[in-house]
């Protein structure tokens, strides 16, 4: 009965509560747009946007207290680049991101050493600090979260085709280079917000993991969204209750159990098929 | 002068230094069945992807229709198809998406059209099936139901035989003669199966960088420079000439 009472004793905590209603919202976003991102074969995307919004942090940590405001627009920018140099066909997708990962890492640490001070900050950043999210950060990431999913529904048909086949959904009209960038543009705003969960090192997870398991459920497309978010969500609740019980750093905990997740279901379907 | 479904001059396309299609002109009339035929590299999808403007290219391209009453049907991508996470429902009806105005959303009617078009090609019990659980000829049907849920005047396959076995392959062909003749669908057709393609299309569009050969079936079969061209042989088994005896 032991552990029933720490885990009640975990839901009981304000801190706790703050920290799953802003993650579940946050885990929602970033497992339905990490679906199409995927499918898209642009999951790197999420890394190497993470890395850049490290080094915009460090930036916006040297002119004000709202780093994470500051580092949006940087972000965003940094993925529109990526789509640049895609279109023109110069360098690939890949190569880019690596490039700009590494590139934003050294600009972070240069920063980061420099400016001597914000160090204790900065750490919260790499990895993440949900439970001491604030109550302004509570309600920017529910309002933003449910922006994104909107967002989302409305353009779910030309998300959904261009994701299956861009050439088709080209010729059949839809603007497909719209569509990326509407892609990116939310990408950049999630992971800006998951930053506060997992931290810049282990966002990408919480777009790829919930993703790869529920395509191991073999699923149409708009149960697959639906599993990926609900996995996200199941993830992040016991990430949480398990980092408080046991007192590890609730960011990895929510990714180890994102991992656990993602072994099983693909185990299982090993044992159907 | 008969009615133009399309119009091409002057078509050049070029990758970097290299001229992948040189000076093409053809014209097609409503109901025609082009078969577009050449050796491998001959910008054959290229053509058709500059058509469909996949590609840039320079000259003349004239479609006398809307651009979203052109269907289109790309080359099998096994591996995707395989893994995509989507119904057949769902994908036949993305080929709706284009045609709606924001915002789109799937409705109840676009279903009907999706579950009409499906009967039609004799598929409609796949409808929620997913796309990787079906067979190479099945996902070409149900490609071929996306390309055609939008009432396509014009109809453009890029090679969408290559990867059936020679029974489907007969009936796919078939499928599109029926459409080409009962409801008047042009169709420009991609092929490197010149003695198949040869008894279905009504022209032949031979292409090797640039265009070799453009006719009817009967002038290709008559002409001087295809025999030239492919040998006698060979030319006499695109033609058919003694292919009933064979069968």
């Amino acid at each position: 009965m032991n552990i029933i009472n720490q885990v009640l004793e975990a839901f009981s905590q304000v801190f706790i509560q703050k920290a799953l209603l802003s993650g579940i919202f946050i885990a929602v976003s970033a497992s339905i747009l990490g679906v199409f991102l995927v499918l898209k074969n642009m999951s790197l995307i999420g890394d190497g946007l993470a890395h850049v919004s490290f080094a915009a942090i460090a930036i916006g940590l040297l002119f004000s207290n709202e780093p994470l405001t500051f580092a949006i627009p940087l972000v965003i920018l940094a993925s529109f680049l990526v789509l640049k140099l895609k279109e023109s066909a110069k360098i690939n997708e890949d190569s880019t991101i690596g490039m700009l990962s590494s590139f934003s890492m050294a600009v972070g640490i240069i920063i980061a050493s420099v400016a001597k001070g914000f160090n204790v900050d900065l750490f919260s950043y790499l990895f993440g600090s949900i439970l001491f999210i604030t109550n302004s950060e509570l309600i920017i990431s529910i309002l933003v979260s449910i922006s994104i999913i909107v967002v989302v529904l409305i353009f779910y048909e030309d998300l959904f085709a261009v994701s299956f086949d861009e050439n088709f959904a080209k010729v059949n009209g839809i603007n497909v280079k719209r569509i990326d960038y509407l892609l990116s543009l939310l990408t950049s705003i999630t992971i800006i917000l998951g930053i506060r969960i997992v931290g810049t090192l282990l966002i990408s997870s919480l777009i790829v993991f919930p993703s790869i398991t529920a395509l191991q459920l073999k699923k149409g497309f708009k149960l697959t969204l639906l599993y990926s978010a609900l996995f996200s969500v199941l993830s992040l609740i016991l990430g949480i209750i398990f980092s408080y019980i046991i007192n590890i750093p609730s960011g990895a905990s929510i990714v180890v159990a994102n991992a656990c997740f993602m072994l099983i279901t693909m185990f299982l379907g090993k044992l159907k098929a | 002068m008969e009615n133009k479904i399309l119009e091409v001059k002057n078509l050049f396309v070029d990758y970097g230094k290299y001229n992948i299609l040189k000076n093409i002109n053809f014209s097609m009339a409503y109901g025609d069945y082009i078969g577009i035929l050449g050796p491998n590299g001959a910008g054959k999808s290229t053509l058709i992807k500059a058509l469909l403007n996949l590609v840039e290219s320079s000259g003349y391209i004239n479609f006398d229709i809307d651009k979203k009453e052109v269907g289109y049907l790309p080359q099998l991508q096994e591996n995707k198809n395989k893994l995509f996470p989507a119904t057949v429902g769902e994908i036949v009806a993305t080929g709706l998406v284009g045609k709606k105005k924001f915002p789109k959303f799937i409705k109840n009617t676009d279903k009907v059209e999706v579950l009409s078009v499906l009967k039609k090609l004799g598929i409609e019990d796949l409808y929620n099936k997913r796309i990787g659980d079906i067979s190479g000829g099945q996902t070409q049907r149900v490609l071929l139901c996306r390309a055609l849920v939008a009432k396509p005047k014009l109809l453009i396959l890029d090679e969408p035989t290559s990867a059936l076995d020679p029974q489907v392959r007969d009936s796919f062909y078939k499928l599109l003669k029926e459409l080409n003749e009962k409801e008047n669908l042009s169709i420009i057709f991609i092929s490197h199966d010149i003695a198949t393609i040869g008894r279905y299309a009504s022209k032949m569009l031979y292409l090797d960088k640039e265009l070799v050969f453009f006719g009817t079936n009967q002038e290709f079969c008559d002409s001087k420079k295809m025999t030239e061209y492919f040998g006698h042989v060979s030319q006499h088994q695109i033609c058919w000439r003694h292919g009933h005896e064979h069968n």
